[in-house]
């Protein structure tokens, strides 16, 4: 009996569709179907040079979301960091209490806590 | 020959005779004329002609049986006349098919035996001939299998507070049953994928069909972003999908138990099915 690869038992025929919804989100859609795919609520098809337009607007917002985000938390971290170093906790303890593990000194504080 | 003057023992008529023909005798009681004929047989051969299934040879004078040269005429001429053979002489049985043709084992379809437990009656498939004379058995088995993938992108929408899920979004993918003779069973897979983002004590969950499948919560001082795990349900349609009906599998993807400005930004989903028609 043959021996076959299993790689060559996969189905490779795959198509992808780009969609832009009207709620404003975006799909990428692969499917084996040869028909375009069901469109689950109200949108429209794009070309991919549109969809990567909408995918690159999206990373953006999403990255300025986490960015926002992250520098709240290390506002928070360094506050309750040297609120720890107040009370005189030693720094690698109040790194481990704190989760901070940025640089220390602060490099604009020269030291001062 | 009362008026030849014919009496008394002699008769003073004159015969003569023509052609291929002779007349013996004197015309007496006693020696009556004999008048023979005697016709050459090229002379009768130009009155005589064959009809349907007679051969004649105007040449030599022979009659015979004129034989149909047509495929499967079986009649032949033997010394001692003619002669059709039985069907044991002239059925070639190909694969299939098996007897002779002859009273004592007639020409019959040659069939397995049935091994099973149940009827044949009910449980056999149909033979039957088609319109161009060819036998056809049941209509072959098909196998399909249809998948589609889909990654939405959101603008990091707030997950849904409350102590459940709600459906936030419908993902969809026609099935369509390509074979046109019987109803198919159609099983399918579904699975989904949610990216949360979680400020510190946040939490998230998602789930389908009211069935709660993940939930996360930052229990840490710091965000954690795009935080997912891909989940999966696999089903198998209770009602068959009639010949060439098409039906909508969707998946309605449900998102809550939102707290600390849990964020979701992108659903993921692949539908799968498989339609057998047996």
């Amino acid at each position: 009996m043959d021996r076959i690869p299993f790689e060559e038992l996969q189905h490779a025929e795959r198509r992808t569709f780009y969609v832009q919804y009207e709620d404003g989100s975006a799909g990428l859609i692969e499917t084996t179907s040869e028909e375009p795919p069901l469109l689950s609520k109200p949108g429209a098809f794009i070309n991919e040079d549109a969809y990567m337009e909408l995918r690159r607007v999206w990373e953006v917002a999403t990255a300025e979301l986490v960015d926002a985000l992250q520098a709240a938390d290390l506002d928070r971290l360094l506050k309750d960091f040297r609120a720890l170093l107040d009370l005189g906790i030693p720094v690698e303890s109040a790194r481990r209490l704190t989760g901070y593990d940025g640089a220390w000194p602060l490099p604009d504080s020269g030291g001062d806590v | 020959m009362a008026r030849c003057g014919c009496g008394g023992g002699q008769c003073s008529c004159t015969v003569k005779a023509g052609t291929n023909t002779s007349v013996s005798g004197s015309g007496s009681a006693a020696n009556p004329y004999v008048i023979s004929a005697d016709v050459p047989c090229q002379t009768v051969r130009s009155c005589l002609s064959a009809g349907p299934g007679v051969e004649y040879n105007a040449a030599t004078g022979v009659i015979q049986a004129d034989i149909s040269s047509q495929t499967g005429n079986n009649l032949a001429i033997r010394p001692d006349g003619l002669f059709v053979p039985t069907g044991a002489a002239t059925v070639n049985v190909g694969c299939g098919l098996s007897g002779n043709g002859s009273a004592s084992t007639p020409l019959q379809i040659k069939t397995g035996s049935w091994p099973y437990p149940c009827s044949p009656a009910t449980a056999g498939g149909v033979i039957v001939c088609d319109a161009n004379g060819v036998l056809r058995g049941e209509p072959r088995g098909k196998v399909d299998y249809k998948d589609t993938a889909e990654s939405r992108i959101y603008n990091d929408v707030i997950v849904p507070t409350g102590t459940s899920t709600t459906p936030v979004d419908t993902f969809s993918m026609d099935v369509t049953n390509t074979d046109t003779c019987r109803p198919a069973q159609v099983f399918v897979e579904r699975e989904f994928d949610v990216n949360f983002t979680l400020p510190a004590g946040a939490g998230a969950a998602y789930g389908a069909d009211g069935d709660e499948m993940y939930y996360v919560r930052n229990t840490g001082t710091t965000t954690i972003t795009n935080i997912h795990t891909q989940t999966t349900k696999v089903y198998r349609q209770s009602a068959s999908l009639a010949p060439g009906a098409t039906t909508t599998i969707s998946i309605a993807v449900e998102i809550g138990r939102g707290q600390g400005g849990a964020t979701y930004n992108r659903i993921q989903s692949v539908i799968r099915a498989i339609i057998i028609a047996l």
